[in-house]
Order: C-alpha cells, then sequence, then structure tokens
C-alpha cells in the first residue's frame, strides 16, 4: 500500500472547503431553481423596444449606436470615466520606481533578445492596415456595428504590435495624456453645449442638424459621429497607455 | 435660463476638471482646483436650497424620464450633495495647507478625489437603476486606487483587498440590474417601482437579497464589513476621511432609497435594515474596544455610527429619518475631524499605534485637543452636534414606542466611552513621548489646522443651533420617504 492511502480520508480532503463547495454548489442551484421557475416572461414592452422605434429621430443608421451614444450617452460618459479611472490605478501601481531585485534582471535579458525577422516584418504590413481598421471603425460606428471602443481598441492594438517589433518603440506618456484629456474634456464641453444651447436644452443633446433623408451616409446623425470620435481617441489612448505601463515595468 | 442652476454640473464639473488635469499640472493649478471646484458647487448647492424647497428639480437627459436617464435633485439628494461638496473642500483645505507627502500631491490624488465626489454625487442624484451601477463602479474604482495611493505593502494590501471586495458587490448589484430589466423591461427607478410589484414573489425576493448583499458590502453593513479595518489601516487617513464622511453615506443612502422606491412591502424592508443596522452597531462597538491602532479603531467606530444611521433610516419613520440624516452630517464632521487629526498626528509621531502615542499630547496639543472635541462629539455630549442628532433618534424611537432601538443606542454609547476615553487617557498619560516623535519633524504651520478648527466650530455651532438646519432635514426625510411624490413627479402620475 502506498503511502497516500494510509492516510485517513479527513485528512486528505479539507472538510471546511468541502463545505464551502458544497454550499456555493446548493447556492447555485437554488439560484437557477428561482430563475428558471419564477421568472416572469420576457416583457412585451420594454425601454429597448420603445428606443427603436424612435431610433429614426437621431438619424443614425445603427441603432445601437444611437442608444449607447445618444440616448444612454451619460452611461457612456461614466464608462469612459472607469476606463480612465483604471488606466490611472494601473499607471500607478507599474509606474512606481522599484528597487532592481533579482527576477527583474533576468526579465530584461529575456527583453533584450531581438525579436524575430518574421515578426518584424509581418507588423511591418499590418500595422498600418490595422490602424485604417480602426479609424475605420471608429468613424462609421454610426453607420455599421462597431464605435469608438472598439475602434479604438483596434488602434491601441497596432500599436502594441509595434512594440513587440521594435523594443525602443515608446509611446509618449505626455502626448498620450494630452490626447486622453483632450478627448475627455471634449466629450463632457460636447455634453455642455447640448445643455447651453436653447435648441436642445439637455446635457449631451444633439445640436448638430440631423436631417432623417441623410441617415446612413458619412456625414449624418449630428454630434454622434463627432462623439464616438472622441471615445475612440480617448479609449485608443487609455489602452496605449495602459501597454505602455505594463511594458515598462 | 435654467442652464446655471442645473444638477448636472454637480458631475459635469469635477469630470471637466479632472479630464483636463494636464493641463492644470502644466499651469500649476492643481491645488487651487482641488479646493475650487468643490467650493463652487457648494456655493450652487446652497444656492439651489429655495429652488427645491418649491419643488424637485428633473434634469433630463436626452429623452423624457420613463425611457431615458435623468437627474432627480430632491431635497434629500440635495443635502447629501452639499455635505460631500463640504467634506471634499474642507479634505482639499487639509491637503493644500498641511500636506507634505508627495503621494497626496500632483494629478493622481488631483483626479481621484474629484472623480470619487463625481461617483458620490451621482449616486444620490440618479434617476435610473443601470447608471445607478455606473455611478457605482466610479465611485468604486476610484476608491480602490485612492486607497493604495501611499504604494507601499499596507497601502497595497488595502488597495487590493478593497479592489476585489467590491468588484464581488459591483457584480451583484449588476445582477439585480439585469434581472430588474429582464422582468420589467425598465431601467428608470420610478417606472421599475411601480412594474416591481407584478414580478413573482420568490423573484422580488432574490432580486432584493442581490442588491441587499452589493450595497451591503459597499456600504459596510454587518455580516459584509470584515475588510473595513483593513482597508481603513492601510489607505492613508485623509483619504479615510473622505471613505468615511463621503463614500459610505452615498451607498446607504441608495439602499434606503432603493428600498423605499422598490420594495414593496415596508415591513419586510423595515425588519431587514433594522436588524443589519442593530447587528452591525453592536458588533462593531465591541470589536472597537480592543483595538490597539488608531486607524482600527477609527474605522470600527465609523462602522458603528454607520449601523445606527441605519437603524434609524431603516425604522422610516420621518422623525427618526431625520434624526439619522442630521446625524449622517455630524458624523461626516466628526469623522473628518478625527481622521484628519489621526493625519497630524502620524505624521508627527510616525506611528499610531496605543502604546507610541502615549504622551503624545506634549508634542502636538492642539491635535490632541481636537481628538477630545471629535470624541465628545461621536459620543453625543451636549454642546456639540452629535448630541442633537442623537436626542432626535432616540425621540422618534420614543415617539413609536420601541424601547429596544433605545436601549441599544444608549448602550453603544456607554461602549464607545468606554474606548475613546481610554485613547484620551493615553494622549494625555504622563510619561515622556517616545524619542522619535518630536526631533525628527518640524511643527505643523497653523494653516494646517485651520480646517480642523472649522469643522469644531461647525459642531459646537450645529450643536447650539440645531434649528438652523431643521427645516432641510425634515423635507429631506420627506422626500426620501414619500413614495408617490417621487413616481409622480418623474412619471406624472401617482401609482
Amino acid at each position: 500500500m502506498s503511502q497516500s492511502q494510509r492516510v485517513p480520508l479527513r485528512k486528505r480532503v479539507r472538510v471546511k472547503t468541502l463545505l464551502l463547495a458544497l454550499l456555493s454548489v446548493w447556492l447555485l442551484v437554488l439560484f437557477l431553481t428561482l430563475l428558471l421557475d419564477q421568472a416572469r416572461d420576457w416583457p412585451t414592452a420594454t425601454v429597448g423596444d420603445a428606443l427603436l422605434e424612435r431610433n429614426a429621430e437621431t438619424a443614425s443608421a445603427n441603432a445601437v449606436t444611437s442608444v449607447v451614444v445618444s440616448y444612454r450617452g451619460f452611461d457612456t460618459l461614466g464608462e469612459v470615466t472607469v476606463l480612465f479611472l483604471a488606466a490611472t490605478g494601473i499607471g500607478l501601481l507599474f509606474s512606481a520606481p522599484r528597487p532592481p531585485s533579482e527576477p527583474a534582471a533576468a526579465e530584461s535579458e529575456i527583453a533584450a533578445a531581438p525579436p524575430n525577422e518574421m515578426m518584424i516584418t509581418g507588423i511591418r504590413l499590418l500595422f498600418p492596415v490595422l490602424l485604417l481598421l480602426g479609424v475605420y471603425i471608429v468613424l462609421h460606428g454610426h453607420l455599421s456595428p462597431g464605435g469608438g471602443f472598439q475602434g479604438g481598441v483596434v488602434i491601441a492594438t497596432a500599436f502594441f504590435l509595434r512594440m513587440l517589433a521594435d523594443p525602443d518603440f515608446r509611446l509618449d506618456h505626455t502626448r498620450l495624456g494630452a490626447l486622453e484629456s483632450l478627448s475627455g474634456s471634449g466629450f463632457v464641453l460636447i455634453g455642455l453645449l447640448g445643455l447651453a444651447l436653447v435648441s436642445t436644452g439637455t446635457f449631451l443633446g444633439n445640436f448638430l442638424p440631423h436631417p432623417v433623408a441623410s441617415m446612413g451616409q458619412l456625414l449624418s446623425a449630428g454630434v454622434i459621429p463627432l462623439v464616438y470620435a472622441l471615445v475612440g481617441v480617448k479609449v485608443g489612448a487609455e489602452v496605449g497607455a495602459i501597454f505602455q505601463d505594463m511594458r515598462e515595468t | 435660463m435654467e442652464f446655471s442652476a442645473s444638477p448636472v454640473w454637480f458631475i459635469a464639473l469635477p469630470l471637466l476638471a479632472a479630464f483636463s488635469a494636464p493641463l492644470w499640472t502644466r499651469w500649476h493649478l492643481l491645488d487651487h482646483l482641488l479646493f475650487g471646484v468643490p467650493l463652487v458647487l457648494l456655493i450652487l448647492a446652497l444656492g439651489l436650497f429655495p429652488t427645491v424647497h418649491e419643488a424637485p428639480l428633473l434634469e433630463t437627459i436626452v429623452i423624457a424620464p420613463p425611457l431615458g436617464i435623468h437627474l432627480h435633485l430632491d431635497s434629500a439628494s440635495l443635502l447629501l450633495v452639499t455635505l460631500f461638496c463640504f467634506a471634499v473642500t474642507l479634505v482639499a483645505a487639509f491637503l493644500w495647507l498641511g500636506a507634505t507627502d508627495s503621494h497626496l500631491r500632483g494629478r493622481r490624488p488631483f483626479v481621484l478625489i474629484l472623480l470619487l465626489l463625481v461617483g458620490g454625487n451621482g449616486l444620490v442624484l440618479t434617476g435610473d437603476l443601470f447608471n445607478l451601477y455606473v455611478f457605482l463602479e466610479i465611485a468604486g474604482v476610484s476608491a480602490y486606487v485612492l486607497s493604495a495611493l501611499r504604494d507601499d505593502r499596507p497601502a497595497l494590501e488595502a488597495g487590493l483587498k478593497y479592489l476585489i471586495i467590491g468588484s464581488v458587490a459591483a457584480l451583484f448589484f449588476l445582477l439585480a440590474v439585469v434581472l430588474v430589466y429582464l422582468q420589467t423591461g425598465q431601467l428608470n427607478l420610478a417606472a421599475v417601482a411601480r412594474e416591481f410589484a407584478a414580478i413573482p414573489p420568490a423573484m422580488q425576493g432574490l432580486i432584493a437579497l442581490l442588491m441587499l448583499i452589493g450595497l451591503g458590502i459597499k456600504s459596510e453593513l454587518f455580516p459584509f464589513n470584515f475588510w473595513v479595518p483593513d482597508v481603513y489601516r492601510g489607505s492613508d487617513p485623509a483619504v479615510t476621511a473622505l471613505f468615511s464622511g463621503l463614500l459610505v453615506k452615498a451607498f446607504l443612502f441608495v439602499l434606503v432609497h432603493l428600498a423605499v422606491l422598490i420594495w414593496a412591502d415596508p415591513a419586510v424592508a423595515r425588519v431587514w435594515l433594522m436588524t443589519l443596522g442593530a447587528l452591525t452597531l453592536i458588533v462593531a462597538e465591541l470589536a472597537a474596544l480592543r483595538q490597539d491602532d488608531m486607524r482600527r479603531m477609527l474605522a470600527y467606530s465609523s462602522l458603528g455610527q454607520i449601523g445606527l444611521i441605519m437603524l434609524a433610516l431603516g425604522f422610516f419613520s420621518e422623525t427618526t429619518t431625520a434624526g439619522a440624516f442630521f446625524h449622517m452630517i455630524n458624523h461626516t464632521l466628526v469623522k473628518l475631524l478625527l481622521f484628519l487629526v489621526a493625519a497630524l498626528l502620524l505624521r508627527r509621531c510616525l506611528s499610531l499605534r496605543l502604546e507610541d502615542l502615549a504622551g503624545a499630547a506634549r508634542v502636538s496639543p492642539l491635535a490632541a485637543g481636537l481628538f477630545v472635541v471629535g470624541a465628545l462629539g461621536v459620543l453625543g455630549l451636549p454642546p456639540f452636534g452629535g448630541f442633537m442628532s442623537k436626542l432626535w433618534m432616540l425621540q422618534g424611537f420614543a415617539e413609536a414606542q420601541r424601547i429596544w432601538p433605545i436601549a441599544l443606542i444608549l448602550f453603544a454609547a456607554l461602549i464607545e466611552a468606554g474606548y475613546y476615553f481610554r485613547w484620551i487617557r493615553v494622549l494625555y498619560a504622563p510619561v515622556a513621548p517616545a524619542a522619535s516623535a518630536d526631533t525628527k519633524t518640524t511643527p505643523e504651520p497653523w494653516a494646517a489646522y485651520a480646517p480642523l478648527l472649522l469643522i469644531a466650530g461647525l459642531m459646537l455651532l450645529l450643536g447650539v443651533a440645531p434649528f438652523l438646519l431643521e427645516t432641510s432635514v425634515v423635507e429631506a426625510a420627506h422626500a426620501l420617504l414619500d413614495r408617490d411624490l417621487t413616481l409622480q413627479s418623474v412619471l406624472g402620475v401617482a401609482q
């Protein structure tokens, strides 16, 4: 008999962990039962349906965008703020100067190895295409699926690939900060302009002309593409700053 | 023009200032703006009191309420917004005049403190359930980063703990929001309140439980508040002053506001909230007796007061709720004072442990004196505001012929007296202070004490002249408890 089999069962299985797991499973089953048995059918008149019906008044061909940027633009402003906070927090944790320790030194040796030739060439070809794709996704947010968040991340990824290919490539933190602050302030200022102008009178109101006739064209939906472009710049700058921070450690 | 008096400013102005922080860094305006922005908002809030006295102010964003997001400024939310702006102004003044630590100066704390104000204001102002979640995240994430600001071991531990537990809380709340939308198809709070009774009872219970766990963690109620002392111990005292004075108050308000609006049966909600409040009060006060670190002691004392406020709010009677609002104001003042004193003592004595603080009153007599003032304020002794607010709550319970909350509150005050006097005795112990204490640091400039003296003066003023706040506090209680009024002002029809 091997050593492990002679150890009594209650020592091999931690009772506390087992009980905790059982409790979690029981709670999950209870939760699912409630969810499946007790739930009402999907209600017929939801806010989403009502907004969809009114979509024409924003003149944005992509109904999701008119919800995200116009009807619930305030939430989007909040989400952008949360991303900004996360970038600030990561900047705080990663940018602090630390005393050089053993693992860090070993890591820098690995990083010193030059990147693969295949990768350098591939990324050189891919970089402009990715950048263009990102800009396209941002600018066509009100026409087709996509928008500021998705396009911004694609743009940041393009720069991340550059970082992989070229160890000396750096994103300048001051410039990223300036871009981020310009686009963020721009979003709030557009919102406040909507509040100040008599024609709209609400925060984030669509004060530019947005005739329904032009729906589907690049220049349509008034202020929506403008806001989404700002979101794209902001998201791109923030995600880029996060990549840069993580690389510097 | 409506432009000048819109509640959007309470969110947009600090947000704009925080986003354009690189500009202010270049122009060396960070300190001025961190103080100036909340001050401007405080003046705006004070100017809005006569308007809101007439009728609650509704600010539509893009599309009218049942479909879109709106901000709801009634007497209750205005009172809390004023309190938050005041708290941030005071802490900013303290940082500007007195803080020498590099991690409390500069761009990051500027951004984080202003966004914490955005989160707190948004939480009490918004009239939309998902928007509430967004502000919960803003307030939460800025608090996680703020608690790790010092970037040393205890601070990082505090930040990590807060991040994990806070994210779990946010997930619970988000799940509740999803279920509400699946069941009612509405996100506007008033519309949800109207439809909520149509949901099957078991589902109602599940949603209420998820919200209670999520917001219970955030507002530091008893079974969910095990993390609080560690976070308060690791963070900077000036930052914890904001947590205790601003953040918890916002979440408490949200919890009670949702309970009033959504939970159809007030009797059930009353049992739950009062039980949680009473348990928080007793457990925290008993735990505070044994603490040997001033920050942990203050954290437990803060938890105890939160429990007390919850107990009074959860009773849903107008007198106790008015008393609870008054006590929120007093408690914010007291805890700002105590935590800022702790910040000064920490800088002077380099430690906040009981044995290291022996005789600290000789090195910094003014700080020790202010600690005594704060302690008397927490206990609710006569010349201070805490006396009037505790009396008010007790009166409310006495009117309703409830004896056990009265006994509980008095018993808790007795325990509080026990541990605060223990600390006071140590501060004034007739021994020479530790050698490290007085030689290394230079005395604080007098200006650093100015915000603290202002708080002490206000506590005294509220104790002597509580009638200054009486109308606004009673109106706030009325606005919080009157469900039909809220529904009517948003949807145009009462249920």
